[in-house]
């Protein structure tokens, strides 16, 4: 997949985790090396505690925060973004 | 970028290869030709050949060799399948037999590999511009070179063995059918005719001096050649040279050094002339006692392999010298990407020195 | 047998001038000589309602303009420099909080081909030993630092064939794949040549944490009069880190070599680097600021010919205060070049990142060696890690060995938007409380253990967000258990 249908796929995500989980925010990151590099995002609402990160193919992946931390919240969480990009 | 004549000996002389010859060979290289490594597809049309150098297999006079030749048909069915595989480039190569029949044979495969590889190009969508072909068969009349070129190959193979005139009647009978002149003539008209020409030298082979392979450099850069094919001497038991030279030949180290020289003089090649293209032969490849020769010459400056397609029940039969090692096609290719370089098999690959050459006409690679 | 003709062979194809041509405007690079001038003799004498204005944009957390930064570098009264250093330390907690960033310089490779004449490395310094790591040794050097309890390294490399991009991405590697029991390198920042993007790109796919080029020198006439050869190229060197961001490096950290010219100009020029980097890249301007100060080494008689440019202890806390105020969210490196009182002096001007347990002999770590032939320059804050964080524990400062940003897409316009807002802090500071918790778990001595739980109490008492000190201590706890590098 594309830099442009990730991106566009991504902000769908986006708005779907605003509705239902709202304290949670997520970055879609270029993956180069270790390094997660931010792509798109909202930098003030991933400014919160970092849950952990799902790739979504070898080149990105989706970093998930939590502003009030849930462990049960971050799995479901998890299994939907891997859902969503069809992994 | 030249170098020093004495710095090229003393290299010669010193045993093991200078990780900094390397070094420099690798640089010009990546340079000049980038780091791929072109791949031919090499067909073996026939073993059966009219000269009788002393150090061949293939020579006339040995009567042990079971002698083949492909009908046009096999011959193109292999080329065509190869191309169909996604080689693109191409190589035809048999013993010299000088007869007019001979040639018409040739020509037409020629032109049939051609015309049929381009069909496949349209077929798939493609411009047609069919297969690259690369021709080896020896020395041949003038006008056959040019009836050749017309029918469709665009480069040619003719190897000088040595540039020295007196070493050469070491390893040639001194006949009219083995003529030194006639052989350097024939370069001079491939040039004309408008190959990219390429040729190359025995390496290691027992009388040859530092001083002559120092010779046969410079000998490349006179000739203004855009390919070169090259590799180590291989003994051949059925041959006058072996017999002259058994001693030599069987001393501990024989081989060590020429494989070391040969890794040398593509270094020394490379550098010198640059932007040519060079192979990595299958005698380098196969000579004994050399691990990782082919990621050796390909950092050396080697950036052709001709994988072989001759079929396996005839393969043995192209035996030029003994102990012929010949890897597959992925094997050359997971080499290749394991020593960091980058393989190519659907493009002609052809020699920058060539365009630069006759300036002008743009590479089509 | 041919090396000269390999190094030439090399340099000759390094720079690559369309990748910094595109960036230059009628054949001119963003350092105005001229223009820098004018706008320091512009603005002398100035106003002390001025001055305090700017401090006030500073407080803002936003970046000054040259004219403000000229101003701030010709205050003269006592006062407005106390006002102006009390204002740098309060921007520095305000972005950062009160977390100081440990980590050490590795020596890889001092073979170099330049001839700079202030370097103890230049080309025509016979009396250096030249030596570049094998692999095996490389490992050796990095498990020494494993076991200080090092998490972060900054690799130093000399400009050379032998330690070109390749080799660089090779020892990376090696660095993050060296573990010793709960010891490992999670950042790996790189010094080195300029190199082009397609290079950049080598590095970026291996995961470089920060890229770093010094410009020595901003002041043209003066940059041209010290270097030859390959480093002569001053907007090969300039650009580096725009070719950096090109290739997807988002770390990129910028410096000065004070001492070699006008330590004003050089701030000047700082802060215009910074601008373009912002301007080019989405308001992403350089990761850190480093300010090296010039010192004798050995082999090194250019030291005796600068006397006009040295900065002095006094001028020095000048120019770190006025940097902290023009660039307020950008890191701030002061090495174990400075001695400790110094760097005592300096720690309360807004400073992010201090090294200690320092070795620059090129395979010094694993020998414990001082060795002044391999030195690029001599070292004075010669302090453990242990002792250099009891130290900053006793200044109130948490060390810490953070590296959460850029493996959970904390960077590039991210970190530049919030850390210009301020709100890094809220997540520098726990991940400064984990990190340093782990360290005092494996590595500390009792005495710093001590002293170091006390201020891990005080720190997890500090935070406000009640759910993200809830997860800090119950993170903690996981710690206290054997588990290791989690973060917020």
């Amino acid at each position: 997949m594309c830099k442009e249908v990730i991106e566009k796929k991504f902000h769908k995500l986006q708005v779907i985790i605003e509705d239902r989980y709202p304290s949670v925010a997520i970055a879609l990151c270029e993956l180069l090396g270790r390094r997660w590099s931010f792509i798109s995002g909202v930098p003030d609402r991933i400014a919160c505690p970092f849950m952990g990160r799902v790739k979504i193919s070898d080149r990105y992946g989706v970093s998930v925060f939590d502003s009030t931390p849930d462990r049960k919240r971050y799995e479901q969480l998890t299994n939907f973004i891997k859902e969503f990009f069809k992994i | 970028m030249n170098l020093p004549n004495d710095r090229i000996l003393k290299e010669f002389s010193r045993s093991g290869v200078s990780s900094s010859l390397l070094s420099l060979s690798d640089i010009v290289r990546k340079q000049k030709v980038g780091n791929y490594v072109y791949f031919r597809g090499l067909i073996e049309i026939s073993n059966i050949c009219g000269k009788n150098c002393y150090y061949c297999g293939l020579r006339k006079d040995n009567l042990t060799l079971k002698r083949y030749a492909l009908s046009e048909e096999e011959a193109v069915n292999i080329a065509i399948s190869m191309y169909k595989m996604g080689l693109t480039s191409l190589a035809l190569q048999c013993g010299e037999v000088k007869s007019d029949r001979w040639v018409e044979k040739l020509v037409s495969i020629v032109k049939r590999v051609k015309d049929e590889t381009k069909k496949i190009d349209v077929e798939l969508g493609r411009e047609p511009k069919g297969a690259g072909i690369t021709a080896s068969f020896g020395e041949l009349e003038k006008e056959h070179y040019e009836e050749i070129f017309k029918a469709g190959a665009h480069r040619y193979l003719l190897r000088i063995e040595t540039s020295n005139r007196e070493l050469f009647y070491k390893l040639h009978p001194e006949d009219e059918n083995h003529s030194f002149e006639k052989r350097v003539k024939c370069l001079e008209w491939l040039k004309d005719i408008g190959y990219q020409v390429g040729t190359g030298v025995l390496i290691g082979v027992p009388g040859q001096t530092y001083r002559d392979l120092l010779n046969d450099l410079m000998f490349f850069q006179l000739m203004d050649i855009d390919m070169v094919g090259m590799g180590p001497y291989i003994e051949h038991r059925s041959t006058p040279l072996y017999v002259w030279n058994r001693k030599i030949i069987e001393s501990v180290g024989f081989y060590r050094k020429a494989y070391e020289l040969t890794i040398k003089m593509l270094a020394f090649t490379r550098i010198i002339m640059e932007n040519i293209n060079m192979v990595a032969s299958t005698a380098l490849q196969s000579v004994p006692g050399g691990e990782n020769s082919l990621e050796t010459g390909i950092m050396a400056g080697a950036n052709v392999v001709m994988p072989t397609f001759t079929p396996a029940q005839i393969k043995a039969s192209y035996n030029i010298y003994d102990k012929r090692e010949n890897l597959t096609i992925s094997e050359m290719v997971e080499k290749i990407e394991k020593s960091g370089y980058v393989p190519v098999l659907n493009s002609w690959g052809d020699s920058k020195h060539y365009y630069k050459r006759v300036k002008g006409k743009p590479s089509p690679v | 047998m041919f090396q000269e003709e390999a190094v030439k062979s090399w340099i000759s194809n390094v720079i690559k001038p369309e990748q910094y041509e595109k960036y230059m405007e009628n054949g001119k690079d963003f350092i105005d000589d001229e223009e820098i001038w004018k706008k320091l003799r512009a603005n002398r004498n100035p106003e002390p309602q001025k001055i305090r204005d700017i401090i006030a944009k500073s407080l803002e957390l936003e970046r000054l303009e040259p004219n403000e930064t000229a101003a701030l570098l010709h205050v003269e009264d006592e006062q407005l420099w106390q006002e102006i250093f009390d204002a740098a330390g309060k921007i520095k907690e305000k972005v950062y909080g009160r977390r100081v960033v440990t980590f050490a310089p590795l020596y890889v490779s001092n073979y170099c081909v330049n001839d700079c004449d202030y370097c103890g490395y230049r080309v025509s310094n016979d009396k250096v030993k030249r030596k570049k790591l094998a692999f095996d040794e490389l490992k050796e050097e990095v498990k020494a630092l494993v076991e200080q309890g090092q998490k972060r390294l900054i690799m130093v490399y000399g400009e050379h064939p032998a330690s070109d991009a390749k080799f660089i991405a090779e020892t990376l590697k090696v660095t993050y794949d060296t573990k010793v029991g709960n010891g490992e390198i999670r950042r790996v920042n790189v010094n080195a040549a300029p190199m082009s993007v397609e290079e950049l790109e080598l590095l970026r796919d291996i995961g470089i944490g920060t890229y770093q080029v010094f410009q020595e020198t901003y002041h043209h006439e003066t940059y041209k009069r010290l270097h030859r050869g390959l480093k002569a190229n001053y907007q090969w060197r300039l650009y580096s880190l725009h070719r950096a961001q090109e290739a997807g490096v988002d770390d990129v950290a910028i410096g000065a070599l004070f001492g070699l010219y006008d330590w004003r100009f050089e701030v000047m020029a700082l802060l215009f680097h910074a601008i373009d980097l912002e301007k080019r890249f989405d308001g992403v301007g350089p990761h850190t600021i480093s300010f090296p100060r010039l010192e004798p080494a050995v082999g090194t008689p250019f030291y005796e010919k600068q006397k006009e440019y040295l900065v002095s202890d006094e001028d020095f806390m000048k120019l770190v205060a006025v940097i902290r105020l023009s660039v307020p969210y950008t890191g701030m490196i002061l090495t174990a070049r400075e001695p400790a009182d110094v760097r005592e002096k300096i720690l309360p001007l807004g400073v992010t990142q201090l090294d200690f347990g320092t070795n620059i002999g090129v395979g010094s770590y694993s020998k414990g060696a001082f060795n002044p032939e391999k030195q690029q320059f001599l070292i004075n804050d010669s302090r453990s890690l242990d002792e250099g964080i009891r130290w900053l524990a006793s200044k109130g400062r948490i060390a810490s060995f953070c590296t959460a940003g850029y493996r959970c897409g904390r960077t590039g316009n991210y970190f530049m938007d919030v850390a210009k807002s301020g709100k890094v802090h809220h997540l520098c500071m726990p991940n400064a409380i984990l990190t340093f918790k782990e360290y005092l778990l494996d590595f500390a001595s009792a005495e710093t253990k001590k002293v170091g739980e006390e201020l891990i109490k005080n720190e997890l008492e500090a935070i406000k967000h009640p759910e993200l000190k809830k997860t800090v201590a119950e993170y903690l706890e996981r710690i206290e258990k054997g588990e290791r590098d989690l973060y917020v």
